[in-house]
């Protein structure tokens, strides 16, 4: 392996580790904030299933970041070494920065931001625009079919069982561990990709063998950092009450999974945003007060831009170096 | 932490902590009408004190009612800022100053006369005490909200050296009132209108205590 695959895989996984760090807390922080799941279970919980999701379903997107926006498999293998290294690197820097100045960035926009500036600045290099075009319609789609979808399912839940009987809380725990250990899956299955998905179009490893490492890089996130960011988010942060979380994380889980099985890469965070704005409508609630979403969008447009930007810039000064 | 609910919740402690800041904007303005009643009650304007307390109780009231309304967000929201409970007790304990300027503003109506000479002196001077406790406090505030951490403990240290010169003062006009032969109502009243300014200062000290515990957490 050369010092420029090296250095790909190195970035590829400190993305998985970033993803690991940040998002574990999603799929299980209101299991923990509801008492019903230790911080230690959580994170077994998350770090098994969000690896077995890689796994099994990372392959779908790894194939469309490696392969589906710029297809790396297809070119000179300098040159795709190059746009591989340029846009890790890119979407490693961006998320670290995000991180430092606690910004809501999605690693999914980053990626394929990355990816497609990259591709840019190489010149001459294929770009798969339909596919792009898809993938900001799905982008645009997530968070809106979340809303939707967890609206109708909780709504579904009150009518047709809420109202008629009680549900015990051992009851309640069960089922948020349930929808837990799916949103966790799901996760994996989507997010995989955007810590290895180049690699594989670099053609370093095997659709597979990147979808373990960077399934791995996720568990050493959730390990070294991710129940800290668990404790905070369950115990200090949210207020959802199970049903709610319940339905919230369902409804985002099934977003994704969807999205996962038609090979496009979206925002995880997106999608738990939307689920949770529809489920506070049932409620009445504003759940996200308008600065803060203005914001959440902000971050939204600005990602792939800065993050295709600082790749493109990056890749440059990669060609003249290397 | 760049997790969603993590963020979200910060910006609800942001929002709170801006909210605060509008709740102690109030608690200044009712302590400086203090200061204004104390002022004209050294002087024996006593019609103009009664005039100055309806602002101070309008303006106390102003203060409860958006003391409620943030504890209502702090209470009512999906997601709660991670550091809630010292926000709440920092809003109750400034909300307490507000009170306690009220309370002292409220004895000063009482009085039928002006305060004797020897205890002119120190009122005026408890009165720009207070007023430069509350102004250090809104200012340690200002300062935690721009990030200015240094900066904000030195300014709830200003305001615990104010509670202290404050106990300095109540001490001291003690001494003079129990060198005066005063009717048992008057001694009683100007007691408690004493006892009333220091508790103003101990909570302005109480509530930089706790923007002092924020400025440590929210590094």
């Amino acid at each position: 392996m050369t010092l420029l695959s090296l250095l790909i895989l190195l970035s590829g996984v400190f993305v998985g580790w970033n993803l690991g760090a940040n998002d574990a807390a999603n799929a299980m922080g209101t299991a923990v904030g509801a008492r019903v799941r230790t911080i230690r279970e959580a994170v077994i919980i998350v770090a098994v299933f969000s690896l077995a999701g890689a796994l099994a379903f990372g392959h779908r997107v790894i194939k469309t970041i490696g392969r589906g926006i710029v297809p790396l498999d297809q070119l000179d293998p300098r040159q795709a070494t190059l746009i591989a290294l340029a846009a890790m690197l890119a979407a490693g820097v961006w998320l670290l920065w995000a991180t430092y100045l606690k910004l809501p960035v999605s690693t999914t926009h980053s990626t394929v931001g990355a990816v497609a500036g990259a591709g840019l600045a190489a010149g001459g290099v294929p770009i798969f625009w339909g596919q792009l075009v898809d993938i900001f319609l799905a982008w645009i789609l997530t968070p809106v079919g979340a809303a939707i979808v967890a609206y109708v399912l909780y709504q579904a839940l009150q009518i047709l069982v809420m109202r008629h009987v009680a549900i015990p809380d051992r009851i309640w725990g069960w089922l948020l561990t349930a929808s837990g250990m799916w949103m966790a899956f799901s996760w994996g299955a989507n997010d995989v990709a955007n810590a290895t998905g180049v690699i594989v179009g670099a053609s370093l490893m095997s659709p597979f063998a990147a979808s373990l490492v960077g399934g791995l890089a996720i568990v050493l996130g959730i390990a070294t950092w991710g129940y800290r960011v668990m404790e905070t988010v369950g115990t200090r942060i949210t207020h959802l009450i199970p049903p709610m979380a319940f339905i919230a994380e369902v409804a985002a889980a099934l977003n994704v999974q969807l999205y996962t099985l038609l090979g496009l890469p979206v925002s995880t965070t997106h999608s738990i945003v939307g689920a949770v704005f529809g489920v506070g409508l049932v409620f009445g609630r504003a759940a996200i007060d308008p600065r803060t979403a203005r914001d959440i969008v902000l971050a939204w447009a600005a990602t792939p831009l800065a993050a295709g930007f600082v790749s493109a810039v990056l890749f440059l000064l990669l060609a003249r170096i290397v | 932490m760049r997790n969603i609910f993590g963020w979200m919740g910060m910006r609800e402690q942001q929002r709170a902590l801006e909210a605060s800041q509008q709740h102690m904007e109030q608690v200044r303005q009712v302590v400086h009408l203090l200061k204004e009643a104390l002022d004209q009650f050294a002087a024996g304007n006593l019609e103009r004190v009664r005039e100055i307390h309806e602002q101070v109780t309008a303006a106390e009231r102003e203060a409860d009612e958006l003391r409620r309304d943030l504890l209502d967000q702090l209470s009512e929201g999906m997601f709660l800022p991670a550091d809630r409970e010292d926000l709440v007790h920092m809003v109750e304990r400034t909300d307490d100053v507000a009170d306690y300027a009220n309370a002292a503003s409220r004895l000063l109506v009482l009085f039928q006369e002006a305060p004797p000479e020897e205890l002119r002196e120190d009122l005026v001077r408890f009165g720009q005490l207070l007023v430069r406790a509350v102004e250090q406090l809104a200012q340690a505030l200002d300062q935690l909200l721009d990030g200015q951490r240094r900066e904000t403990l030195r300014l709830c240290t200003a305001v615990e050296r104010c509670e202290e010169e404050g106990d300095a003062l109540k001490a001291s006009l003690y001494r003079r009132l129990l060198a005066l032969d005063l009717p048992a109502g008057a001694l009683l009243l100007l007691h408690d209108l004493i006892e009333a300014m220091e508790n103003t200062a101990d909570r302005a000290e109480d509530s930089a205590d706790l923007v002092r515990v924020l400025a440590v957490k929210l590094r």
